[in-house]
C-alpha cells in the first residue's frame, strides 16, 4: 500500500485540469491540493480588492467551494485555469465591494494608492508554483515598463473595481484621459505579454 | 439584437477597459453581444482578458490565512457526503440530479430495473425500462437518462471485485463500466456491517497508487453507486476499504475488503 506521503506527491505532480477532473468524482484530496496550490493567490488578489482580512477570506471561501460544486464551471479551452481563477475572484471581490459600497454610501468607493510589486525583487515566493512565478516575472517587467499614471488607472479599474467614469471623477482628469491612458497602458501590457496572452 | 449594434471599432475602444471590468454597463452590453457574433473581436477581447487577469500575480503574496484550509475541506466534505451516496459521481456533461438527495431508494429501483433489463437482454429497448420507473419526478428522469447512457453503450463489462480478507467473505460486489463513456456502477450484496461514523470508500489503482472513487454506505449490505472512470485511462485496479465518516486520502490501515484487477 502506498504511505500518504507519496499520494501528496503524486497528487502535487498532477496538472491543474488533472486535479479540476479529478473534482468532478468529488475527490477531497484533489481539492485540497488545489487550495495548497492557489489559496495564497487567491486570498491575495481578494485582499487587495477588499482590504480587508476577513471579506477576502470569505471570498477565498466562496470561490473555492463554488469550484468545489461547479468544477464544471473551468472550461480548460478557455484558458489557464489560474487566470480563470484569478478573474473569478477578481470579479467576485468586486462584486462583494460594490454591494458595500451601495449599503454605505457614505464610505465612498476610494481605493487607496498601492504599489505593486517591485521587479526585481521578485524572490521565487514559496506559495508560487514556478509557471506563476515565471508569469509573475514577466507581468511585473511589463508593468515597470508603464508610466505611472497609467499603471495608477489600470490598478483603480482592476483592483479599485471602479468604472471609467468613476476614476475620471477621483482623479479629477477628463473621461478622454482616462480612457486613453487604459488603453495606452493595455496595449503594451498585451505588447510585454504577448507570448502568454496569445 | 439591440438596434444599435456596436461596430468592430467601437468594440475595440472599449475592450481593455470592460477587460478592467471598468467600462459602463450599457458598453458592457453592446460589446457583449457583438463578441458573441465577431469571431475576430472574440479574439482580441480574449488576449485583454488574459492580460487583466495576469495583473494578479503583480501583487504581493501573501499566504491565506492558517486556519482558513481547515474549514474550507470540512466544509466541502461534509457537502459532499448526501451526494456520495448516489448521484454527484457522474462525469461533466451527464444529466445531473442535483437535488436527488435522500432518493436512495427510488436510485436503487432504477438501478434494479436497469439489471432487470441487462439480465432479459433487453438492451436498447427503453420502453420497458420506462415500464419499470413510470415515476413522475424530474430527478427520476435525471436518473433514468443515465441509465439509458449505459445501456446504449456498446461496451460494457463486468468485473466481480473478490473479497480479500474473512471480513467480506460473503459479500458480492460487481463493478460494470463503459470505457467509452468513462462511467460505471458498484453494485452490492452482504458487505460486512460497518460501526458508528464509518463509510465504505472505492479506489481506483491508478499508476499503482490507490485514488479515492468516493465513499458510499450500505442498505442492509446492499449498494448501488454510481462511479465513473477518469479520462487519464483505466485504472489497474479497484478496491474497496472501511474508512472514518468522510473518507480518507488513503486506505487506513493499507488494507482492502475487497479488490479486483482489471487485466489487461
Ligand atoms: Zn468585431
Amino acid at each position: 500500500m502506498t504511505d500518504v506521503t507519496s499520494e501528496e506527491e503524486t497528487y502535487k505532480a498532477l496538472e491543474d485540469q488533472a486535479l479540476m477532473e479529478r473534482l468532478t468524482l468529488r475527490d477531497l484530496t484533489a481539492f485540497r491540493t488545489l487550495y495548497n496550490r492557489y489559496s495564497s493567490l487567491v486570498y491575495s488578489a481578494s485582499l487587495r480588492v477588499l482590504r480587508d482580512a476577513s471579506l477576502a477570506e470569505d471570498v477565498v471561501q466562496e470561490i473555492f467551494l463554488r469550484i468545489w460544486r461547479k468544477p464544471e464551471s473551468y472550461v480548460a479551452t478557455r484558458g489557464k485555469f489560474a487566470t480563470w481563477l484569478t478573474s473569478v475572484t477578481r470579479n467576485r471581490a468586486v462584486d462583494a465591494i460594490r454591494s458595500r459600497n451601495r449599503r454605505y454610501r457614505h464610505e465612498t468607493a476610494s481605493p487607496e494608492e498601492q504599489e505593486w510589486d517591485v521587479p526585481g525583487d521578485e524572490r521565487d515566493d514559496p506559495a508560487l508554483t514556478a509557471e506563476m512565478s515565471d508569469q509573475r516575472r514577466i507581468i511585473l517587467t511589463a508593468l515597470s515598463g508603464l508610466p505611472a499614471e497609467q499603471r495608477r488607472v489600470i490598478e483603480l479599474a482592476y483592483f479599485g473595481g471602479l468604472t471609467q467614469q468613476e476614476i475620471s471623477d477621483k482623479l479629477d482628469q477628463p473621461l478622454g484621459t482616462v480612457k486613453t491612458r487604459i488603453r495606452l497602458g493595455m496595449q503594451k501590457l498585451k505588447a510585454a505579454l504577448s507570448p502568454e496572452v496569445t | 439584437m439591440s438596434t444599435k449594434q456596436m461596430d468592430c471599432e467601437q468594440v475595440a475602444e472599449i475592450l481593455d477597459a470592460y477587460s478592467l471590468g471598468a467600462s459602463e454597463p450599457d458598453e458592457a452590453r453592446g460589446l457583449e453581444e457583438h463578441v458573441s457574433d465577431c469571431v475576430r473581436c472574440w479574439e482580441q477581447l480574449n488576449e485583454a482578458q488574459r492580460a487583466a487577469a495576469m495583473l494578479a500575480l503583480a501583487i504581493p503574496v501573501e499566504d491565506a490565512p492558517a486556519g482558513l484550509e481547515e474549514r474550507i475541506i470540512r466544509e466541502a466534505a461534509r457537502e459532499s457526503r448526501p451526494a456520495t451516496s448516489i448521484f454527484d459521481r457522474f462525469r461533466v456533461g451527464w444529466p445531473t440530479a442535483a437535488g436527488a438527495f435522500g432518493l436512495a431508494g427510488v436510485a436503487a429501483l432504477v438501478f434494479a430495473a436497469v439489471l432487470q433489463v441487462q439480465l432479459s437482454d433487453l438492451r436498447g429497448d427503453n420502453s420497458d425500462l420506462e415500464n419499470l420507473v413510470a415515476v413522475e419526478e424530474q430527478t427520476i428522469v435525471d436518473m433514468r437518462d443515465i441509465m439509458f447512457v449505459f445501456l446504449r453503450a456498446d461496451d460494457l463489462a463486468t468485473l466481480d471485485v473478490e473479497p480479500v480478507g474473512p471480513e467480506a467473505a460473503e459479500a458480492a460486489v460487481t463493478y460494470t463500466w463503459s470505457q467509452k463513456d468513462q462511467t460505471g456502477f458498484i453494485l452490492c450484496e452482504g458487505l460486512p456491517p460497518l460501526a458508528e461514523g464509518q463509510v465504505y470508500q472505492a479506489w481506483f489503482t491508478l499508476e499503482g497508487s490507490p485514488q479515492s472513487a468516493g465513499t458510499f454506505s450500505s442498505h442492509n449490505g446492499s449498494c448501488n453507486m454510481p462511479l465513473g472512470l477518469t479520462e487519464s485511462g483505466p485504472p489497474s485496479g479497484l478496491g474497496i476499504t472501511i474508512e472514518p465518516e468522510g473518507g480518507s486520502t488513503s486506505p487506513a490501515h493499507g488494507e482492502y475488503i475487497l479488490y479486483t484487477s482489471f487485466g489487461d
